[in-house]
């Protein structure tokens, strides 16, 4: 059985649908939501324009995320990003990014616990982030990470595994299992 | 406390919110519906018409759509026309047909499909609308027939004001962006050609006080209503 915009869901509800994830996977490399917004925008014209058709929906989905971190990796290289200098991608998380709106005590703390988590993550270097995202949010397996990001096996491995180690050092204070 | 939850939290949390995601998708519909409008579907084609040959192939054209078929004749245009430039010309529009240059397209978006037309616009009701005249222009304007495919090709203008003026064929006509894309189910055949200035060609349809103009896919088209 194929998948296409020609014989599935419109082309809007693969985009109400994909949107989240490319806009997270642009913004976990950007980590500038305006630049995150264009990015995604981008994304769903090529998406768009390609008119593709896909064997599965894990084939389409692998087509946005390799869309989605190609035009992150470009906006991220482009003039206008080196010249706004983005030295620290934490700079530009946005300032109600992580507020739930309950001013509560323990959601306050919690609001606090997801920014250092986030703000350890966006510390890494980008092709970890993508990684992360990818394997604990999208809950996507190793080889399936290798396969949406045109990478081997082994290099997603080690990208987690750096990771995490990175990241078991930055977060040792939270005690995570 | 484990770090995938916690981490799964603070990315829900820098989602996008539903303004954003709307704010996002209505960008995207907007540019994509642009190659619809604006696309050059048989620009590569013009490339094919050389130097002198091209330039008094364009010329003949507009001269064809402006005036009148004794007017062209006075003007002597398709005399100095070589025989070799008239061929290419011939060429350069029958390569141009709907059949040539339908490309596999999408089906899908703009909402549901009822039949053949799937954004279907309000009815026009009769025919027997006076048109306003192009700026400029002393032509006498008549009704575009409803659907009627021209032999001929229209010149085509777009203004910097948005609006679009048609010409030819008896019709001369300012239409304003309706800000509406029809998306049909099928590429289209009966369309009329239409030309600009710099030899851009555009496949329209006018029908009633409408004016359609059809991306290379023949079935996505910007809507334009008689101003």
């Amino acid at each position: 059985m194929e998948f296409s915009l020609k014989t599935t869901e419109s082309f809007n509800e693969v985009m109400r649908h994909y949107l989240p994830m490319v806009y997270r996977i642009a913004f976990t490399r950007l980590g500038n939501a305006a630049e995150a917004e264009d990015a995604a925008q981008d994304v769903f014209v090529r998406y768009f324009k390609a008119d593709k058709t896909y064997q599965s929906e894990e084939h389409r989905k692998a087509f946005l995320i390799r869309c989605a971190v190609n035009r992150a990796n470009s906006y991220a290289k482009s003039a206008h990003a080196q010249h706004t200098a983005h030295t620290d991608a934490l700079e530009n998380l946005p300032d109600d990014a992580l507020q739930t709106g309950d001013t509560t005590a323990d959601n306050a703390l919690k609001a606090e616990l997801h920014r250092e988590v986030l703000e350890a993550v966006m510390r890494l270097a980008p092709d970890y982030r993508t990684a992360i995202y990818l394997f604990y949010f999208e809950d996507m397996s190793v080889s399936q990470i290798a396969e949406a990001t045109r990478s081997r096996e082994n290099t997603v491995k080690s990208r987690l595994s750096r990771a995490r180690e990175k990241l078991k050092a930055e977060l040792s204070d939270l005690n995570f299992d | 406390m484990k770090f995938s939850e916690e981490y799964k939290s603070a990315m829900n949390e820098i989602s996008p919110d539903e303004k954003t995601s709307r704010r996002i998708e209505n960008a995207v519909m907007e540019r994509i519906s642009v190659p619809a409008k604006k696309k050059k579907p048989f620009y590569v084609y013009a490339g094919a018409l050389s130097g002198a040959a091209a330039c008094i192939a364009v010329l003949c054209v507009v001269l064809i759509n402006v005036n009148s078929g004794s007017l062209v004749k006075d003007t002597s245009g398709m005399a100095l026309a070589p025989t070799g430039s008239a061929g290419l010309l011939e060429d350069y529009t029958t390569d141009a047909s709907p059949s040539s240059v339908t490309n596999e397209t999408t089906d899908m978006i703009f909402t549901e499909s009822t039949n053949d037309k799937i954004n279907s616009f309000q009815s026009a009701g009769s025919a027997g609308f006076e048109a306003p005249e192009a700026e400029g222009s002393k032509n006498q304007v008549s009704v575009p027939k409803d659907n009627a495919v021209s032999e001929e090709v229209y010149s085509i203008e777009f203004l910097t004001d948005g609006t679009v003026a048609v010409k030819g064929n008896g019709i001369n006509a300012v239409f304003r962006p309706d800000n509406a894309v029809t998306h049909f189910t099928n590429p289209q055949q009966d369309l009329s050609k239409a030309k600009t200035q710099n030899g851009e060609l555009y496949q329209i349809r006018l029908e009633s006080n409408f004016l359609y103009i059809f991306g290379d896919d023949l079935q996505t088209a910007e809507c334009y209503k008689l101003a």
